[in-house]
């Protein structure tokens, strides 16, 4: 399968995303004025290297699936940039988003809803390869075939229809009609917690051995973090619209810095009954996205706030190297005398009304 | 291979028109058994075999008359749960540990579900072993059970909760339905102090919202509250934190765990997950296509797993802070629960099967005081117990 191989350049950065936010305008009832905003992702940056997966976690509601689906520009953005090797996403005009539309492909969670009832398998996966052009006519057949039995899928299921499927099985479809198109990038929104712990395993086996055999680079959503910390090589923790945390796998898991993403990992169910972890429970649950709490987002649930932080957003700093994280404990000397003088000026501000 | 899967699929009308008829014919004559209101209190009262345990699952067969044939959805499993005791149930889906905890509730989709054999026996905490056979027990006396003496914890707390009633009422619904004699305002405030005991501060303003008001966490401690309400002896949770993030997750399994104790309850946890399961409780069922095939000691399960299905289980999911290349996957899918293979269920997926597993389904096997499990390897090692028993649908 030449043809899909075609990323030989490794190590660079094949997307990055600078300062991404997507608002969610709340309209009145009556006069449709808009109201409010929800703020789903709010001023998010990341870079993923080219054959990489990096991993995006955090609790439901805090903007992951909206920053997947905005990266892809399946909805528009509320400010920022993303760039897809070198291209910006969102400046292309319709004519040129539609060529750059095979290069990034998307994996839904849901495989029971993300096919179509009425068509069958091998036009699932054909049908966008046809509108693309990607194979010339007569080859058509065959290249699908190729497709679906690098997804385990035999050639006799071109001619059924999805409800014939398994859950796994409809899975490995969503894969195959997204790798049909040979892209450089698929967003992988949570491809696994829909599905049995046995056949999970079957489903991340197979996007790893085709990231290896492709070089696909992946963004893969997820709140299991066990399976985050299996398949990715960077993590990147997200809470109310905003990064807390980015660093490499091991680098994460052995030393979180953000006392968020302290109390999401004691969090995880380990399958040991020996394991005893100091678990730190959260105490409520995660705050409105329309109406976030001033200054650290976090500092209502956290058990290390100070004062500082009721008031003046934390600022993204790099703490170790390759280790990001946006949080008042980490600040150095600058950072906080600008967090003291901000939050002084939120206090007074606050006093006179 | 196409046309042969299609044939094996496929029914004709006579067929189907045959099945259709059987399955009128069984389920009009259950259902008629059942619905005998005067029934002899002699033909639903048993022993329990340890006065020690709640509820005594043995051998049942819960089978599901379908228009494509009988599915055995629970087929010969047995179980117990002991007084105080936390006892996880795990498998995939499909393999039939919801449908054992519905029968138990006499909650199936009559009539096309029936439990067709064995007994459950509940334990009615009078100290002296004495116990209904739930499978016989008439609606009268389950409705008096249901709610009071087993409750149970569904997965999605937004359609366990009714959108239209404000919270209050249907916490207080609870206790008035097995305590007529209480006072309104006894209600109440049984119902607030429900509320306070599963950790919502907000109880006042919380009585008087309506579902949609709550957030998934809280929603799940309404209905742990509501499932408490009359200090059942065992709670039945079926997946209690599956739609629930991992910090609302470990919140709710605290609770759990805080609120057992407070009540000496019983809790059959019904889970996918075997880190919930490690963490809560004592004894573990492992569960494949309506069959048990390993029981023992949540030490017996993690430390020692016997059963090929159950190693497989534990080796497809990734553990943090261990790094593995791959994840072991089992091979193939499970049977067609219309058709059960006459051999071991497992023996299709199984690398570790030997010549023994293309006879009769195994028996139960005891290698240890506290562990049982369903394999031929373990035939020369271990105490044969028995074969899980049946039903032949034919003969009903």
């Amino acid at each position: 399968m030449t043809e899909l191989n075609n990323n030989a350049r490794q190590g660079e950065a094949l997307l990055e995303v600078r300062n991404l936010v997507k608002y969610f305008p709340i309209k009145s009832s009556f006069f449709k004025r808009t109201i409010g905003n929800v703020k789903a992702v709010d001023g998010v940056s990341f870079n993923i290297r080219r054959g990489e997966t990096m991993g995006l976690v955090g609790e439901s509601g805090c903007g992951k699936s909206t920053c997947g689906r905005t990266i892809l520009r399946l909805q528009e953005k509320t400010s920022g940039q993303v760039l897809l090797g070198g291209q910006d996403v969102f400046a292309l005009t319709k004519e040129e988003l539609r060529k750059l539309r095979p290069k990034m492909q998307i994996v839904f969670q849901d495989p029971y809803s993300s096919l179509s009832p009425r068509l069958p398998i091998g036009e699932i996966i054909g049908e966008a390869v046809r509108e693309h052009d990607i194979v010339a006519h007569e080859e058509f057949n065959d290249y699908i075939t190729r497709v679906m039995d690098v997804c385990g899928l035999p050639e006799y299921y071109k001619d059924r229809y999805p409800h014939e499927f398994s859950g796994g099985q409809r899975q490995r479809i969503c894969i195959a009609r997204a790798l049909a198109l040979s892209p450089e990038f698929i967003v992988c929104d949570e491809p696994v917690s829909a599905l049995d712990v046995s056949i999970q395993a079957q489903i991340i086996n197979l996007l790893k051995r085709l990231q290896s055999d492709f070089g696909l680079t992946y963004l893969f959503i997820s709140h299991d973090l066990s399976v985050v910390e299996h398949i990715s090589d960077t993590v990147g923790v997200m809470y109310l619209g905003n990064m807390v945390e980015y660093a490499a796998t091991e680098k994460i898991f052995a030393n979180p810095l953000n006392p968020y993403t302290q109390a999401l990992f004691s969090a995880i169910p380990i399958p040991d009954p020996d394991a005893h972890i100091n678990r730190i429970i959260l105490q409520g649950s995660i705050p409105s996205p329309a109406n976030p709490p001033s200054g650290c987002k976090f500092h209502t649930r956290c058990a290390q706030c100070q004062e500082v932080c009721k008031y003046a957003p934390p600022e993204w700093l790099e703490v170790e190297e390759g280790h990001f994280c946006a949080c008042h404990l980490y600040d150095t000397p600058d950072a906080r005398a600008r967090a003291e003088e901000l939050a002084g000026q939120a206090k007074s501000a606050r006093k006179a009304v | 291979m196409a046309s042969e899967k299609k044939k094996s699929s496929y029914i004709s009308g006579r067929e189907s028109r045959k099945i259709t008829r059987f399955n009128r014919r069984v389920t009009r004559r259950l259902e008629k058994e059942r619905a005998d209101a005067n029934k002899d209190p002699a033909l639903y009262t048993t022993v329990m075999k340890n006065p020690d345990n709640v509820v005594e699952f043995d051998n049942v067969c819960t089978y599901f008359f379908t228009d494509v044939g009988v599915v055995k959805a629970v087929d010969g499993v047995s179980y117990e749960i002991p007084v105080g005791k936390t006892v996880g149930v795990v498998g995939e889906s499909g393999c039939g540990k919801s449908v054992t905890s519905l029968s138990l509730m006499q909650l199936l989709q009559r009539p096309s579900g029936q439990t067709v054999g064995g007994e459950i026996r509940f334990n009615l905490g009078l100290g002296d072993g004495k116990a209904y056979n739930i499978v016989n027990t008439p609606n009268a006396i389950m409705e008096k059970i249901r709610g009071n003496r087993i409750s149970m914890i569904f997965q999605e707390p937004m359609t366990a909760l009714n959108p239209v009633f404000r919270i209050g009422q249907q916490v207080d619904e609870v206790t008035e339905l097995h305590h007529p004699e209480m006072s309104k305002e006894d209600v109440k405030a049984r119902t607030l102090e429900m509320l306070e005991l599963v950790g919502i501060a907000n109880k006042e303003g919380v009585y008087n919202m309506y579902p949609h008001e709550l957030s998934g966490g809280m929603r799940q401690r309404v209905c742990i509250a509501i499932a408490l309400a009359c200090s059942p002896s065992l709670i039945i949770a079926d997946e209690p934190t599956t739609a629930l993030d991992v910090t609302i997750q470990a919140q709710i399994l605290d609770l759990l765990q805080n609120l057992k104790n407070k009540l000496n309850s019983s809790i059959m946890l019904i889970t996918h997950d075997l880190g919930v399961v490690a963490g809560m409780a004592d004894y573990v069922v492992v569960m494949y296509a309506g069959r048990v095939v390993e029981k023992g000691t949540t030490d017996d399960i993690f430390h020692h797993p016997s059963h090929p299905y159950t190693i497989g289980l534990m080796r497809s999911k990734p553990v943090v802070g261990k790094k593995v290349e791959e994840l072991y996957n089992i091979p193939g899918s499970v049977p067609n629960p219309v058709e059960m293979p006459d051999y071991c269920y497992f023996r299709d997926r199984c690398e570790m099967q030997c010549d023994k597993c293309a006879g009769q389904y195994p028996p139960e096997i005891r290698i240890s005081d506290t562990h049982i499990v369903t394999c031929y390897r373990y035939m020369d090692g271990g105490e044969v117990i028995g074969y899980p028993k049946s039903v032949d649908v034919e003969a009903l």
